[in-house]
This record gives structure tokens, sequence and C-alpha cells, in this order.
């Protein structure tokens, strides 16, 4: 690996005599469960996707902090990358994160998510990579097996292609196939 | 008939006294049974001439009938004698008798018997129909007995050559052979004396029994057709024939035509036919593999032909042309780019 390593030494610090959670730079966190952010899911439509692309993009940000910048992150390989987005990701909770290129498609794979709202998920997914490249992204959720939940990564407008497709019926690997055709 | 010349008279007594003698030394067959003298003939006869034994001119005397044999009792061959009691009916022609002594009594007969058998044995084909002229005792010819007179009268004086016995068959001339073929018809249920039969030889059978029949003019009694009795002997079939068959072969001389022998026989015994082949199994595998052709002459029978491909067990089938293109993005930013211009 050519970038620095993922280290989570001292990622949350919890001061117990003050009663605060923080992170290395000193912010606070609060430890939410679950099951609160899904009730507010329900109740509240898009307030959980907006909480969580806060929370993607605070990720995003301590990784480009740690990779040198979004220039670095760009710069940076794939798996440095993936290694550090992913290492965040997991301290934040959402779950196990890795990725897959599917031709010249970007697909992130989450195990074991927090949060039972794709809307939640992928919008810390993107938040946390517009945060470390300094590009916006869109997230199209491709199905679920299991405990396993795939999530497309495009711009907007064929994001909103793969929801067309995937809402026909289709596969999510004939949406990805047929995304390489009409790319060229 | 034309009057002899007298030496020829002389020469046929002279042959029929030759004959008469060589008959009486002959020695008498054995199981002939021995006929009794005839007796003298009837009142005609009787009324007619009984003249002393006085020298006699040849011309004055009439034909003279030697007694012939009768025929053996189990003769059965067709032959018959004429009667003994001589009818002076309107067909005899002249029944003279005379005698010429005490131990010669010569009867003359001319006559012609005509008989009419109709066999009405079912399974019998008559071989001879209709009347049939029995052979007369000599058939040597009418003067011969004539003549014969003629030769005794004049030995008058001396003892009879040879009392008259009765012989049982004059040697007349070979017997006609009968043909295979031929009916022989039964003797007549109303001879009165019985027939002495000998099986006659075969050779002897096979020649015709009867002669043509005079070809104009008064009608002339037959020769004598009667069988050797002697040479009667129990049939065989000739030594030529003895491979042949009894069916449309030889046949037995003697024995009548079935009527089944005229109609096609069927053989007594049947012989099977060999039983067909077995039949070939229908159903019987065949060659598996090759091309299979099905035997000639036989009948068809119905079976799978497979015929089985060789194939290679392994081949190059697919031929990929070109490359597909290779993405290896090197930094993140790289596949960012590239899944964005998607």
């Amino acid at each position: 690996m050519a970038g620095p390593a993922f280290d989570p030494s001292g990622a949350v610090r919890f001061d117990v005599n003050n009663g605060a959670a923080s992170d290395t730079r000193g912010n606070r966190l609060v430890l939410v469960p679950a099951s609160a952010l899904e009730a507010l899911d329900r109740q509240t439509p898009g307030a959980l996707a907006h909480l969580g692309s806060e929370v993607g993009r605070g990720c995003g940000a301590r990784v480009a902090a740690r990779l040198g910048g979004d220039g670095g992150v760009r710069g940076a390989t794939l798996e440095v990358v993936v290694s550090h987005l992913a290492g965040e990701l997991a301290i934040a909770g959402l779950g196990a994160v890795h990725f897959e290129r599917w031709g010249r498609a970007m697909v992130i794979v989450v195990e074991n998510p927090s949060v039972n709202s794709d809307g939640f998920i992928g919008a810390a997914l993107s938040g946390a990579l517009a945060s470390a490249a300094g590009r916006e992204v869109s997230i199209a959720p491709l199905g679920r097996e299991g405990t396993t939940a795939r999530y497309f990564v495009g711009t907007p407008q064929t994001v909103s292609k793969a929801r067309s497709m995937l809402s026909q019926g289709k596969s999510w690997s004939d949406v990805l196939g047929a995304l390489q055709k009409v790319a060229g | 008939m034309s009057p002899m010349s007298p030496a020829e008279k002389i020469a046929k007594l002279e042959s029929l006294l030759a004959r008469v003698k060589e008959r009486t030394e002959a020695p008498r067959r054995a199981g002939a049974a021995p006929i009794p003298a005839p007796e003298p003939a009837a009142q005609p006869a009787a009324a007619t001439a009984p003249e002393p034994p006085a020298p006699m001119t040849v011309q004055d005397l009439p034909p003279v009938a030697l007694p012939s044999a009768p025929p053996p009792a189990e003769l059965s061959s067709g032959w018959s004698e004429p009667p003994a009691v001589l009818d002076a009916g309107p067909e005899t022609a002249a029944d003279p008798v005379v005698e010429m002594g005490d131990d010669m009594e010569v009867e003359v007969s001319a006559e012609v018997v005509e008989v009419d058998i109709d066999i009405d044995e079912p399974g019998m084909f008559p071989a001879e129909s209709g009347a049939q002229p029995v052979a007369d005792a000599l058939a040597n010819g009418a003067a011969e007995p004539e003549a014969e007179l003629e030769e005794l009268a004049s030995d008058a004086s001396a003892p009879p050559a040879a009392e008259p016995e009765p012989e049982p068959a004059p040697e007349l001339e070979p017997e006609p052979v009968i043909a295979g073929n031929e009916v022989i018809e039964p003797a007549p249920s109303s001879s009165p004396r019985p027939i002495a039969v000998e099986p006659p030889a075969y050779e002897e059978e096979s020649a015709p029994r009867h002669t043509p029949p005079p070809e104009s003019g008064k009608q002339v009694a037959a020769p004598s057709v009667k069988p050797e009795p002697a040479s009667w002997k129990v049939s065989a079939p000739p030594p030529s024939l003895e491979s042949h068959t009894l069916i449309g072969g030889w046949r037995e001389p003697g024995m009548a035509i079935p009527r089944e022998a005229a109609e096609p026989r069927v053989p007594a015994v049947r012989v099977p036919p060999p039983p067909p082949p077995p039949p070939p199994d229908a159903f019987a595998p065949q060659a598996r593999t090759g091309s299979v052709s099905p035997r000639a002459g036989e009948p068809s029978s119905i079976g799978p032909v497979v015929t089985k491909p060789e194939l290679p067990e392994s081949a190059q089938v697919a031929t990929i042309e070109g490359v597909a293109p290779q993405f290896a993005p090197a930094t993140f930013g790289d596949l960012l780019d590239a899944t964005l211009a998607l």
C-alpha cells in the first residue's frame, strides 16, 4: 500500500468525568440507538437520509485529513482510500464496508448494517465519498442479499437510470451491464 | 376247299401220325387230371353210321375231331372247351362221329361256340368283350383231322397206335403273350367240367391270347389259346422289371385291373414333408455398428439398426477475436471518475 495505513487508535475518546464522547480532534459525539434512527425514518421521511449524509461526511473528512486532502484521496490508491473509508464507517457503527468494481462502475458493499434503512446508509456513503474526494456523487441501492447490501455510485442521471431499470424488475447485474453499454 | 393231291394228303397224314406217336410216348405230366375218354357220340352221331371197321377210303371219312383235353380245373384264363355233348344246333356244321373200332372213336367237331361272359364283378374291367371264338381243339386246319383219319383208316387192321387219351394241350403254336394289362376272364359258370389250373409262366402270359378273326367268309374256329398248364408258375415280375413298383408299372398277370388303378393313386404311406426351418427370430439383435443390410431371401425382420457417430472427445470450437477492454484504475480518483462517467 503506497499511502498511510488506517490507524483506528484513539479515534473515539470517552471522557467519563465530563460525560463527553469525542473524536480525535475533540469533536463531540452522540451515541444514538439504531432503532431511534429507524423510528425517525418512519416518522420523518428524508430526515434520516440527511442525518446519514452528515455522518458520512464526517467520516470522509477525517479520511481526507489523513490522506492529504481531497487531492490526496483521489491520488491515493484504491486500497488506501477504501481502507480509510471503511475504517471510519466501521468506527461510526454503520457496518463493514468494501468496494467492488464492475467494469467501470463502482459498487460499495455494506455488510451487517446497523440501521435497516437504505436512505440512511446510502446518504452516509455518498457523504463520505464526497467529503473525502471532493466530488458529489449519488448512490442507488441495488438490493439486499441477507445482511449484505450493494450500492451503485454514479452521477444523479445514471443513478436515476439504474433505479428505473431496477424498478422494471431487472437484476442488479443486468443493470450494471446495461449501464456499461450506454456509456459505450 | 380245294382238293388235295394224294401226295399232299399222305405227307400230312404221316406228319400227323408222327405227332400222335410223339405225344403218346411223351410222359404224362404230373398233376394233370386224367380225363376219362369221351363218351360215344350222341344219338345223332350214333344214328348216323355205326359202321363196322371195314376198309374205308379216305375220301369217305368225315372229318374227325380228336377229343381235346379238358382245361385244367383251376384255369381261369378264359379258355373254354367245346361242349362235350354236341348238339345238332343250327350252328353245327358237321359233327359226324366215326367209330373206327372198339378202341377208336373219333369225334369230329367243327362247330363254333360263342361264349359271352358278362363280368359283373365290381372293380374289374373286361379286357375282352363281345363274342369270342372258342378255340378248336386243333387249330391246324380243318383238313388235318381228316388227314389223320385217313391215316388211321389205312391202318385199321393194326391196333390203334395209341388210345386217344386226353391231352392237356396239343402243341399247336406258341401261345400268345398276354399283355400285362389284359384282364383274364374267369371261367364261365356254366362249364360243367372242373378246370384244372396250373399257373402259367409269366413269359407265356405276356403273349396275346387271341388271334385275329378270319377275314371273311364262314367263321372258322379260332385256334386254341389255352395256355400251357405246365408252364403256369407263380408269377413274378420279369427281371428287368423287378425294381418297378406296382403302381403304374408291372402288374400281376391275370389280375384284373381294379378301377382304382385307372385313377391316380394316392401313395399308401404318406411321408410328411420335412419340417420347415425355424423362422428367424424377428427381434434378434443385429449388429450395432456399421451399416446393416438385411439378409437376402429372408423374411423381413424388424430390428433396430443403430448407427453411432464417431466424434472427437475434445476440439477447439470457439474462436475469440479481439480483446475485451481492461480497466485498471491506478488510483481511487480514476475509479471515481470512471463510475461518474457512466
